[in-house]
């Protein structure tokens, strides 16, 4: 009888998978691998965010308190209320801003916010990369 | 490598070998694809399920126990996926899968064991015949007849394969084969 229903069985046609499953398949696993590397950038990524909005917070007010410092701010007023002296001497008064310029901060704090920039970039691709795969997955069912 | 075994594929790729699995994948892609529509009755759904079955796989091959069988291992990944889409699209009730078996002792017992007749393997439509006869059953009687004689586990590794008491599976595959044979006998040859 165990005979008969196994010879019965091979009987049976096997269902056929479409010629792409394979490649399918290989190619789900790949992309599942890379939303894992994304999910390990979006932490790494949140991390350093978060790290460089401090610095970039910290390097505005210390460039607020070094163009105080410096008399920045005073020699700008100048042009509002001194305009036709410094129209007639733009040249030196230029070279008096430039100098009072607290070039150091300016420079730290324009880094921090190529920095703050650059990190959301990177992570808001990795969140729309693993936001587009889960919207997939859940219209397959998943 | 690709006449080595499912667990030495394993091996290779925890190793680092990329390429053992995709052997593992060709090696039983169809074989899982076959086994999902079998359970979900739906062609696209199948695909999809297998991919997902894969998946897993890949994603927790580390944590496979190389003392048992990987086909075992991934037939359960695969029966787990089939549920997981039943539920979610709940083209099924839970109970379906539950609670199904009665305790029905002369069910249990009797099974006729009588050779089949020598006119059904003559039929020209075998194979649509068996097919509408086996559609007939219920999914759980159907799979465990499927995974024993299609996929030639035994009961042992059925009962691990569905997660459940083997003496569950007996009872199933004895239902299943008195169903299976009043459907083949109900008919006129």
């Amino acid at each position: 009888m165990e005979k008969d229903y196994k010879k019965l069985f091979m009987n049976l046609e096997d269902a056929k998978p479409s010629d792409e499953l394979f490649e399918k398949i290989i190619l789900r696993i790949g992309k599942e691998e890379r939303m894992t590397v994304a999910k390990k950038r979006i932490i790494f990524f949140s991390f350093l965010l978060i790290v460089s909005s401090f610095g970039l917070v910290y390097s505005f007010i210390a460039v607020q308190e070094a163009l105080v410092n410096s008399g920045f701010f005073q020699f700008f007023s100048l042009i509002f209320s001194d305009f036709s002296i410094v129209a007639t001497y733009w040249q030196n008064f230029l070279l008096t801003l430039l100098e009072s310029l607290p070039v150091i901060a300016v420079v730290i704090s324009l880094v921090m916010l190529s920095l703050v920039l650059g990190f959301s970039t990177f992570l808001m691709k990795d969140i729309q990369f693993i936001n587009s795969n889960n919207i997939i997955r859940k219209n397959h069912g998943f | 490598m690709d006449n080595d075994s499912d667990e030495k594929l394993v091996e290779y790729f925890l190793d680092g070998e990329k390429r053992a699995l995709e052997i593992l994948i060709f090696r039983y892609f169809k074989i899982i694809y076959n086994f999902c529509y079998r359970y979900v009755g739906d062609a696209n759904a199948a695909e999809d399920i297998t991919q997902e079955t894969f998946v897993k796989t890949w994603k927790n091959l580390k944590k496979f126990d190389k003392n048992k069988k990987f086909k075992t291992w991934l037939f359960q990944i695969a029966k787990n996926s089939c549920i997981d889409y039943l539920r979610k699209k709940k083209t099924i009730p839970f109970s379906r899968f539950e609670n199904e078996d009665g305790d029905n002792i002369f069910v249990d017992n009797f099974v006729d064991s009588s050779p089949l007749p020598d006119e059904l393997f003559k039929r020209k439509d075998l194979s649509s015949f068996l097919e509408g006869a086996i559609n007939k059953l219920p999914v759980n009687h159907k799979m465990v007849m499927f995974l024993y004689y299609k996929n030639e586990f035994n009961f042992r590794e059925i009962a691990e394969i569905l997660n459940e008491p083997i003496d569950t599976i007996k009872s199933r595959y004895r239902r299943g084969l008195i169903s299976l044979r009043k459907e083949i006998g109900d008919y006129e040859y």
